[in-house]
């Protein structure tokens, strides 16, 4: 074929404009340490970069919520510790004063100490995190979770826990409530509780205050039914006085006896084996729930104790000082039985977090693996690359130097 | 002699005529589109000698361009295609560069965004945490504006490159057709030699064509030659150029010299730049900014829905955290008239119903030409026709397809307007941040539950996901959730009450009572989305009889109930039409219970049945024959309060078996069957005896005693039915029912869900209430969080992140694509300009041959002339 002297010139161009950019392209790449630069270098490696990326990222991101998963629970079962010690401390106390018939010296000597237990018991409850919020208040972290007020012992959170996303679809609780592990104690029998409804008049200051069980059996056989005291209209009453109604609360019916009651600040009504004082100026409509439960909390049970070493005589009263004790050493047994729970299963989230944290590590180690495969260039074969194609760059311009040079006319 | 001497002489001519081409070969050796020349030399005859011809010389016939016509359109096809690939690949390599870089592509936004959150819910009352999530929505927003600010510039790009393309086919064109012209003038005088150089000169310009556009081009008689683009439209025709334009909406326009409106020949336009750019334009930037768009309306939809389905930290519902993407101002820039429409002005507002689904394409709008106010839209992505309608007359008119809702809202829409519909593009770019307070960011559950403290069950209950924050049990009273009471009524069966007032927990409406339970299994407590509540209550005089009918002894008077059809639909949502038309027929006297299970047997309904009934105002006079009540046949003895009856009633152990109980509050008494079986109440004792009966549903009867002799006043009710059902579905039963003949289906579920596992005991309660002062709960963290991994978008459905992934591979197969497709182009390109070269290009050695033979051929010629001069003095001199 016939053969231009422009085509001999621009062939020798076009190769070594090519051989070029492939120089300038390899170069490229051992400078960003990068085979995939552009999605064009591969197409469907730059997908599954984006992707590992993402896998990447998000493992990093679940083993940093782990080590902030297990801060909390560590700090919780430190506190659950002290709670049980402080139980157990409580415990002995309350064994010895059962042990014969102790003097008034030494159950005020032992009420003493209690009430100092208490005292600790009521502040590990409500323990602050890291970050001043409470830990045992449920999703109401700001509000301090139990109060304590006269005798009664109020829960301000809720039940609600904290979850940790430790892995997709896993989370893992960091918080426990109050509730769930100081509040819903099995009781020895069944107790109950005494509550003003939230829509009292509370100026006015209608006062409901819960005595001790009178009767033990009756309790047990009215739960789980409630009781509701409601201040009636003095038109009701035969003497035209402030009156109260007690109705049942399963069908409301009037419990019997207990219709118009006059009404004299400091009344104490029994009902059901069941002792309450209400005292203040309750205004009509004001209401007040009695309710039965088969669960004490355990700051109750030890201020029944510490009550009955101060109030009960063991000489006068030997079987209701007695039947104290014993209720107390159940609620203890079982408090500690919450807690023990609580606390295994805060070994088993710990031991989830540890794992789902050894999987991470494996996973996310495989993922960089996986990406550094198809993203990171293979240097020494880039190297080995660049020094060929620089070679063959070189022969082409030395060639095209020779070829361009022969020309007849140099000859002319 | 005289012969010879011409002989030398026209010799001597050629030779210089063909050294004089050979100098010209030379110097335009690497003139741009150069033919190579040579001169056409043929020999002379001037007459006979001795039977044979005798030679004259030479003459030069022609100085002949060397071309091949073949190879030459040959090169013009491959420049094209070269320019158009090379175009292409130029313009993917743009767009594609940040893509992949941590600093410009989405996925690193994307991911650091919902890291943010799941920092934030880790400790979700931390103020600095929950300032950065805001800081990284606006970067995620500013992420996604770069990237569409960047697509956009590169559409800017496409449209300059096209200006460039078009204004420079113009003067191409201009300058063929002047050239066509002299052509054929210097043809039709047999020059044609001298328009050697005007060949060149049009052919390289044919050559510069194509690298901006594919041409066709016929050759003609005269030299002439035509040129046409796309579909055959005429670019030059002989002498006479058409001009293209580039319209404002970035459309090629043809105008040709005759025509009085331009065609729009965009579509037919490939190769060369202008293709380039135009594919590119159409394969790759505007799928690119509607797969973006898309993902950023996903984004802020899904953020939005889920984060408006939490509470901030003041307690109220969150917010918006991105723009909402559909806001008008936003709506009403999808829609383009087309620059050929002749009505205008028009509004048209488009909105993207679901994001997640909607498909990744522009749409056209197209009224019908012939047909007034008829009109339909085309996708514009596979060319299907996916909506037809007409003109309702009345505007706003709202068409909805493919998960979009198209609004004409207002101006007027003549036959054949064209609407270029592009829901997805703007979306990117309006991506923004609109949350500014981090304590507005709504990282709580709205709803929180907690057990009552008396339950003696086990069962725990935890809160679902709300899936309507809008629901109105959300906005009741003081904007938040009422106190719900879940109250056990037995161990398998529980009621959701209204606990406002916990002394007095009342019934929602519509009531859900007496729902099933499954003990030990994952129940979930509320109805659905989407579940409507029918309830079957009787007709409105009650369901009690007017009368009380005698009986000797025990027994029971029939519920009363007339024989009655239940009908079931079923719609499709979107069109309205009926699925299924399902029926069932019951037998008069059909217990409730009977009818629900009947009913419950239509699939996507379930139904319950419960009789409940009061008794009040009890008078037992103590005189003549005492007071006596039977219930469901049995005889419960003298009676003298309700109290009594009920403890009776509680205390029969047959009774029980039958699922009744009474509650008595000493004044009334509450008698439920929780079956559904109709209840019978038969009084015996004097006139003066009587109890007053109550069905709930206002129908009152007065019971009083037959006297003496054993007789009963009995009086038998039947029960009501509620029943659930599925989206979609209507249930009526037809006329002559006791039942209501059209009753209205309310609304059942509340917007969120509730589950319970274990088993409650009977007066177990739960209570359900706005999450108040719940700043340590970071649930809808969590679930915002977790959106990230979901697979949401398209189908199969993707992850946010991955869906980016498509988009960057799609560009990477492009990109990668185009370029060996450009290689092979180009090699292409390089061996039909070998076979060009190869005939008409400039060979410098051949033509240094040439100069040494020429030279030779004129320094022999010139030796004829002496030699005829030689021999002309030989003679002279013999004669002298």
């Amino acid at each position: 074929m016939r053969i231009s002297t422009n085509q001999i010139n621009q062939q020798g161009i076009n190769s070594l404009l090519d051989i070029a950019r492939q120089v300038a392209d390899t170069q490229k790449q051992i400078s960003s340490g990068r085979r995939v630069v552009t999605p064009g270098d591969d197409p469907v490696g730059a997908a599954r970069i984006i992707k590992l990326k993402q896998e990447i990222e998000l493992r990093a991101q679940y083993t940093s919520n782990i080590d902030y998963a297990e801060s909390q629970l560590s700090r919780e079962e430190s506190v659950l510790d002290h709670a049980v010690d402080v139980m157990q401390r409580i415990r002995e106390l309350t064994l010895q004063a059962s042990n014969g018939i102790p003097s008034a010296d030494d159950r005020a000597f032992i009420a003493a100490e209690v009430s100092a237990r208490y005292d600790e018991l009521l502040s590990l409850v409500n323990a602050r995190g890291t970050t001043g919020e409470y830990m045992f208040s449920g999703y109401q972290s700001a509000e301090q979770p139990i109060t304590v007020s006269g005798d009664r012992v109020t829960y301000h959170g809720d039940e609600g826990r904290r979850m940790v996303q430790v892995d997709s679809g896993r989370q893992v609780a960091v918080t426990d409530s109050a509730r769930s592990i100081f509040m819903d104690v099995e009781a020895r029998s069944p107790v109950f509780t005494v509550t003003p409804h939230p829509a009292n008049d509370t100026l006015a200051g209608g006062t409901i205050t819960r005595n001790a069980v009178t009767d033990r059996e009756a309790v047990a056989a009215f739960y789980p039914d409630d009781l509701l005291v409601e201040f009636r209209p003095a038109s009701e009453s035969p003497e035209g006085v402030a009156n109260f109604t007690v109705r049942r609360a399963s069908d409301n019916r009037v419990v019997d006896g207990l219709q118009n009651v006059t009404y004299a600040p400091g009344i104490s009504v029994d009902v059901a084996g069941m002792s309450f004082t209400i005292g203040g100026q309750p205004q009509v409509g004001d209401r007040f729930f009695v309710e039965t439960t088969s669960k004490q909390d355990v700051l109750t049970t030890v201020s029944n104790v510490v009550d009955a070493l101060h109030n009960l005589d063991p000489i006068a009263e030997p079987e209701a000082f007695q039947e104290m004790l014993a209720d107390t050493l159940a609620g203890l047994d079982n408090a500690m039985g919450r807690v023990l729970e609580v606390q295994t299963d805060l070994g088993a989230r710990l031991n989830v977090l540890d794992s789902a944290r050894d999987l991470h590590a494996d996973l996310e180690l495989n993922a960089q693996e996986m990406l550094s495969d198809i993203r990171d260039l293979d240097i020494t074969e880039a190297v080995s690359r660049l020094a060929f194609q620089s070679f063959v760059l070189e022969a082409a311009q030395q060639s095209f130097v020779r070829v361009s040079r022969l020309s007849l006319f140099n000859s002319l | 002699m005289a012969d010879l001497f011409n002989i030398g002489l026209s010799g001597l001519r050629a030779q210089q005529a063909a050294l004089a081409v050979t100098g010209q070969n030379i110097t335009n050796a690497s003139t741009p589109g150069y033919s190579r020349q040579r001169v056409e030399a043929q020999a002379l005859v001037t007459g006979t000698q001795g039977g044979s011809f005798q030679g004259g010389g030479v003459r030069i016939e022609d100085i002949a361009r060397i071309t091949d016509e073949f190879a030459t359109k040959q090169v013009r096809t491959d420049t094209s295609l070269f320019a158009e690939l090379n175009t292409f690949n130029a313009q993917v390599q743009q767009i594609e560069g940040t893509l992949l870089s941590d600093y410009g592509g989405l996925d690193s936004a994307l991911q650091s965004f919902f890291d943010s959150l799941q920092l934030a819910s880790s400790d979700p009352s931390d103020t600095a945490n929950r300032s950065m999530v805001l800081g990284e929505a606006q970067n995620l927003s500013a992420r996604f504006q770069s990237l569409a600010a960047r697509f956009n510039e590169q559409q800017s790009n496409v449209t300059s490159v096209l200006h460039a393309g078009v204004a420079r086919v113009n003067e191409l064109a201009e300058g063929i057709a002047r050239l066509n012209d002299r052509i054929a003038a210097l043809q039709g005088n047999g020059e044609g030699g001298a328009s050697n150089s005007l060949l060149d000169q049009r052919d390289e310009m044919l050559r510069e064509l194509s690298t901006h556009v594919n041409v066709t081009v016929a050759s003609q008689a005269d030299g002439q030659v035509n040129v046409f683009i796309g579909k055959g439209q005429p670019v030059v025709l002989g002498s006479e150029a058409s001009r293209l334009e580039l319209t404002p909406q970035g459309q090629v326009a043809l105008w040709m010299e005759d025509s009085a409106e331009p065609q729009i020949v965009t579509s037919a336009l490939t190769g060369g730049e202008i293709g380039g750019v135009l594919e590119f334009r159409d394969q790759v930037l505007n799928p690119a900014i509607n797969h973006l768009g898309r993902i950023a309306l996903a984004v802020s939809a899904e953020v939005n829905q889920a984060h408006a389905a939490g509470i901030d930290l003041n307690g109220d519902p969150g917010g918006q955290v991105f723009t909402d993407l559909n806001a008008p101002e936003h709506a009403r820039q999808r829609a383009v008239a087309d620059e050929g429409n002749t009505s205008r002005p028009s509004l048209i507002s488009v909105t993207v119903d679901d994001p997640l689904q909607v498909p990744v394409s522009d749409y056209d709008l197209v009224f019908d030409e012939a047909s007034s106010g008829s009109f339909f839209v085309r996708r514009a992505s596979d060319g299907k026709m996916v909506f037809q309608g007409r003109l309702s007359g009345e505007l706003p008119q709202t068409l909805q397809f493919d998960h979009i809702s198209v609004t004409l809202e207002s101006g007027e829409y003549a036959p054949g307007d064209v609407y270029h519909l592009q829901p997805l593009r703007n979306a990117a770019g309006a991506m923004g941040r609109v949350l500014d307070d981090p304590a507005l960011l709504a990282l709580a559950g709205t709803v929180r539950a907690s057990e009552g403290y008396g339950n003696r069950g086990d069962a725990v209950m935890e809160v679902g996901e709300v899936f309507d924050a809008d629901h109105p049990i959300f906005a009741s009273a003081d904007g938040t959730l009422p106190p719900l009471l879940v109250r056990f009524t037995s161990a398998t069966s529980y009621e959701i009450l209204d606990n406002s007032d916990p002394a007095d927990p009342r019934p929602l409406n519509p009531p859900l009572a007496n729902l099933p339970y499954a003990p030990g299994q994952d129940n979930s407590l509320l109805p659905g989305a989407g579940t409507a509540l029918v309830r079957f209550e009787g007709s409105e005089a009650g369901r009690l009889p007017d009368s009380a009918t005698i009986l000797p002894g025990l027994g029971s008077t029939g519920n009363g109930y007339s024989s009655q059809t239940f009908e079931l639909i079923e719609r499709d949502p979107a069109t309205g039409s009926v699925l299924r038309h399902q029926a069932v027929n019951l037998g008069a006297g059909s217990s409730a219970r009977q009818i629900a299970a009947e009913v419950s047997s239509l699939a996507g309904v379930s139904a319950r049945a419960e009789t409940e009934l009061s008794l009040s105002n009890l008078v037992s006079n103590g005189v003549g024959t005492p007071l006596g009540i039977a219930i469901n046949g049995v005889n419960l003895g003298d009676i003298s309060s309700l109290n009594e009856l009920a403890d009776a009633v509680n205390g029969s152990d047959a009774l029980r078996s039958q699922g009744i109980e009474a509650w008595s509050d000493g004044s009334t008494l509450r008698l439920r069957d929780a079956e559904g079986d109709d209840l019978t109440v038969q009084l015996a004792g004097d006139p003066t005896d009587s109890v007053l009966l109550g069905d709930g549903s206002g129908g009152t009867l007065s019971l009083n005693g037959a006297g003496a002799g054993g007789d009963y006043r009995t009086a038998t009710v039947g029960g009501t039915v509620s029943a659930w059902l599925e989206p979609n579905l209507e249930l009526s039963s037809a006329s002559g029912g006791v039942m209501a003949n059209d009753p209205e289906h309310h609304r059942a579920d509340l917007g969120f869900e509730l589950f319970l596992t274990g088993r409650p005991q009977v007066g177990d309660t739960f209570t359900v209430e706005h999450n108040t002062s719940g700043i340590g709960d970071n649930r809808n963290g969590l679930r915002l969080a977790g959106l990230l991994s979901q697979p949401l978008m398209g189908n199969p459905k993707l992850s946010f992140t991955d869906s980016y992934g498509q988009l960057v591979q799609t560009i990477g197969v492009q990109s990668s694509q185009s370029q060996i497709n450009r290689e092979a182009a180009a090699s292409l390109l390089e061996q039909s300009t070998a076979r060009r070269e190869s005939v008409s290009g400039v060979n410098l050695d051949e033509e240094a041959a040439n100069l040494i033979r020429f030279e030779q051929a004129y320094n022999a010629a010139a030796q004829i002339i002496s030699v005829a001069r030689e021999t002309f003095n030989t003679l002279y001199n013999a004669v002298q």
